[in-house]
């Protein structure tokens, strides 16, 4: 059956969600309005309909003149398999030793690797994003470098891929925390799916608040993955739940964000490490000071 | 995580229903998102409503194609039809209303009813309370030429 999309640009969020709502009330009424940002850098919006019927030109250049938008182009979507198409886009994610990759490529494991079987759903931490790799990057070259996390805590742990990393190279199980109810049910899925059920705890907090997180500190290295504002207002209790000489691996900053993460971290006696770029994205692996 | 919004989309999907098929695989497919994987949340989410409503669902997806979605009651115009007994038209499932509106009437409900549509939506409506929310739901029952009795 042939199905239609008409998309557009133009160069204002307002605007593209307006024309979205607009493009619900067409005639010719779409099965579905989407308004997504382009990431080019351009400040673009594209907002397109989708169609069971061909739309109509002259509605459409209406609409395209009265929001300010590029003319629409209609095309007709071809009849592809949509699921095989994105099943061949969700490649699997190699950081260092880790594989991280979704059921359907459960034959590509290579051997020798650590496996994470993570499906691309409704929790951040897919492993196809710059801050998930960097994270993990992160921790297989301190563990290459002999470290071996005694206990481990992964702060806003989305799918937990973090969490389960570290659980799975180091002797005790690890602590995942997401202020985010559903990514604790998608984390605590993961683990089960993984195998891993008893070596990564699930919990839902903001943060270092929650019981069990305090009751098991201090950590000698803490994953947060964030954004730059929840790291700096999570600075000062990375501070007291770091043991001496723990680490802490940071991302979720921009590079333009990482020298104000690193200063307030350094204030807090958590000086960087190291600094890893991937894309926009900075992963930092700071240590505490003290210790061994 | 730190989620990194990549773009939003609404699509109207039949509760309990979601497949591969328009508008969820295209519109998902070509963003790269995890066609099954949406469904089998979707449809989860949706088991315990009437199988087929239509629900608006915003879906919103992230730089690693992780997504989240915000499941709509089915619109005003879905619950009155069903109300007023009328026989679903078009293709996104809905009624089409009066041709001439104010003018023609189509069909009946009782304020009873309206009151029963009023709370099932109130949740997805900007009303403070259920009167106010009936308010809505009469305007719309108006706009499609339904007569309220009662």
């Amino acid at each position: 059956m042939a199905t239609y999309t008409a998309f557009t640009k133009l160069n204002d969020k307002t605007r593209a969600e307006a024309l979205g709502e607009a493009l619900e009330e067409m005639e010719v009424e779409p099965t579905g309005v989407g308004v997504f940002e382009i990431e080019d850098g351009s400040g673009l919006w594209e907002v397109g309909g989708y169609f069971l019927e061909q739309p109509d030109d002259i509605e459409l250049a209406l609409l395209a003149a009265a929001f300010q938008a590029q003319p629409f182009v209609v095309s007709e979507v071809p009849d592809e398999d949509w699921v095989d198409k994105v099943r061949r886009e969700l490649t699997p994610v190699v950081a260092g030793r880790f594989f991280v990759y979704g059921s359907h490529d459960a034959d590509k494991i290579p051997e020798g690797s650590e496996p994470l079987l993570i499906e691309a759903a409704m929790a951040f931490g897919t492993g196809h994003h710059g801050t998930t790799q960097g994270c993990l990057e992160a921790l297989d070259r301190l563990a290459g470098e002999g470290f071996v996390g005694q206990n481990v805590a992964d702060i806003g742990c989305g799918t937990a891929v973090l969490a389960m990393g570290a659980a799975r190279i180091f002797p005790n199980p690890a602590i995942a925390s997401d202020i985010d109810q559903v990514a604790v049910e998608v984390a605590e899925a993961n683990v089960r799916a993984n195998d891993m059920e008893g070596r990564v705890v699930c919990v839902e907090a903001a943060g270092f608040g929650h019981d069990d997180l305090h009751a098991r500190g201090p950590y000698d290295l803490v994953f947060a993955n964030i954004l730059k504002q929840p790291l700096i207002d999570l600075a000062p209790d990375m501070a007291s739940h770091l043991a001496p000489g723990g680490y802490a691996i940071l991302s979720g900053i921009l590079t333009r964000q990482a020298d104000e993460v690193v200063e307030v971290y350094a204030s807090q006696g958590i000086a960087q490490v190291r600094r890893d770029v991937i894309g926009d994205w900075v992963t930092l692996t700071l240590r505490k000071s003290g210790g061994a | 995580m730190a989620k990194k919004l990549a773009g939003k989309m609404k699509l109207q999907i039949p509760a309990g229903k979601a497949n591969p098929s328009p508008p969820v695989g295209p519109a998902l497919g070509q963003r790269g998102i995890n066609i099954m994987e949406f469904c089998k949340a979707f449809n989860a989410k949706t088991q315990e409503m009437e199988p087929g409503a239509p629900c608006p669902t915003v879906i919103t997806y992230y730089q690693d194609k992780s997504f989240t979605m915000d499941i709509k009651t089915p619109p005003a115009s879905y619950y009155l039809k069903k109300a007023a007994g009328l026989k679903p038209v078009g293709k996104r499932n809905r009624p089409r209303g009066a041709e001439k509106p104010g003018r023609e009437t189509i069909a009946t409900v009782t304020v009873a009813q309206v009151r029963e549509i009023a709370e099932a939506k109130m949740k997805d409506l900007s009303a403070n309370d259920v009167e106010a929310a009936m308010k809505i739901i009469l305007g719309s029952a108006s706009s499609m030429g339904i007569e309220v009795k009662g």
